[in-house]
């Protein structure tokens, strides 16, 4: 049994009847705690996102170690090319002023292209003997690793002005959000390693099921890194779009649409478009969902397009997608995504089938990365 | 641990189809394969076959 009666300094049967006790005990933490408090929650604090910043350090190093191996070998016997790609990991695109909103669009056309060719221009010097799907796997593995770079940066950047001022108030919002900001690090450096093997990721779906129906029809470029056949269903005629694989491109899906009806004066009745989206938490990876309107990400320069056109001439637009978080639409495609692309398929025949009439023409339009997916 | 490294430890896959008489054939994948290219000969039928998916997968654990 435990002795208490060293605890008895004064008389008394019960230690905590000592009022130099009770104040030690309840009183002094408490006072403490009030005086205290605060600090104490920032240095918790300090140190969970310390560590965070310390994982997305390792993540960009990592990151940046893969672009650089992988570009020097692809290069071959060429000068060092190290300093060239660490240069690269600062390049920054500095967005349209959109305080007048009219023609933004196309100023930020001209931006994103201006940019897209810059890099490659930059790859085509680093690796001038590198295939088109060397470079553009340099060119995904360079955008992954400058991504992760500012990530860690701006993270870096209010961690440093939280410690330096010690303000909860900027470390509070930096934790709240860094779950989601490790999550999507974790997603990019899972798309390292499918970039680096030309394994399809989940994004690449859309061109996956569109693909398929080209295989055999012969396909022309219509746009940069775009291609489309012409099929033949159910006596309707089928134009089918996707961007140029097996490399890691997107395309340019949008002026490939507005130069199929605007230049080759093509008479489309409907178009249907099939793309990933990102699924909100507890639906399932690889559900399909059909609806209606432009299904295409990015920036907004190609669904701008092709809501424009689609409107101007009254064309219908049909969206499916292939719901997938963050990390499965940019990691290697899982099993469950793959599995969705016969579904799609039926949908799509479906869709052409109950809503056209024979000797209507049809695009299908496959969109997202088709790394890994040729046609 | 995190997403990614369970991620990591999910292997892929290359699934081939073959032509002539429909046979699908899953094997590890290999750097080199994707989708919609030319596989190898096919185990049932020695017809060609194609590449229809590559795709990680869970193995389930013993």
């Amino acid at each position: 049994m435990l002795d208490l009666s060293v605890l008895q300094v004064l008389p008394g049967d019960n230690p905590l009847s000592n009022p130099l006790i009770n104040v030690a005990l309840f009183y002094v933490p408490l006072i403490l705690f009030m005086l205290y408090g605060q600090k104490f929650q920032t240095w918790m604090i300090l140190n969970e996102i310390s560590r965070s910043v310390s994982r997305l350090k390792v993540m960009k190093e990592k990151s940046r170690k893969e672009a650089v191996e992988y570009i020097t070998t692809a290069a071959g016997p060429s000068p060092d090319v190290t300093p060239r790609i660490d240069q690269f990991l600062e390049y920054f695109t500095i967005m349209p002023v959109d305080i007048d909103p009219s023609g933004v669009m196309k100023k930020l056309e001209h931006i994103v292209v201006l940019r897209d060719e810059r890099v490659r221009a930059e790859i085509r010097k680093i690796a001038p003997s590198a295939d088109p799907v060397k470079a553009s796997t340099m060119e995904n593995m360079i955008e992954a690793a400058t991504a992760l770079n500012y990530i860690y940066k701006i993270v870096r950047h209010f961690y440093l002005l939280g410690k330096r001022t010690t303000s909860i108030y900027v470390l509070v919002q930096l934790q709240m959000i860094m779950p989601m900001i490790l999550q999507e690090a974790d997603a990019l450096i899972g798309a390292i390693d499918a970039f680096k093997q030309i394994q399809p990721i989940g994004d690449g779906i859309g061109p996956m099921i569109v693909g398929k129906s080209m295989m055999v029809a012969e396909k022309k470029a219509i746009a940069k890194d775009t291609v489309y056949s012409e099929a033949d269903y159910k006596g309707r005629k089928l134009y089918l779009l996707k961007a140029e694989g097996p490399g890691g491109n997107v395309g340019q899906p949008g002026t490939a649409i507005q130069k199929m009806i605007e230049e080759m004066n093509v008479k489309l009745d409907m178009v249907i478009m099939i793309d990933a989206a990102l699924k909100l938490e507890g639906e399932k990876t690889g559900e399909i969902a059909e609806g209606i309107g432009a299904a295409i990400g990015g920036i907004g320069v190609d669904r701008f397009k092709i809501e424009d056109v689609a409107t101007k001439h009254s064309i219908p637009l049909y969206a499916i997608v292939i719901k997938q978080s963050i990390i499965d639409a940019i990691s290697v495609m899982k099993k469950e995504i793959a599995d969705s692309a016969e579904k799609v398929q039926m949908l799509v025949n479906r869709i052409i089938e109950e809503k056209t009439k024979e000797g209507e023409k049809v695009l299908v339009v496959g969109v997202g990365n088709t790394l890994g997916v040729g046609q | 641990m995190g997403t990614t490294e369970k991620r990591m430890k999910m292997p892929v896959f290359t699934l081939e189809e073959c032509q002539q008489c429909h046979m699908k054939m899953k094997r590890p994948f290999k750097v080199g394969d994707y989708v919609f290219s030319a596989g190898g000969q096919c185990q049932n039928c020695k017809g060609n076959t194609l590449i229809a998916a590559v795709f990680a997968e869970k193995v389930p654990q013993r």
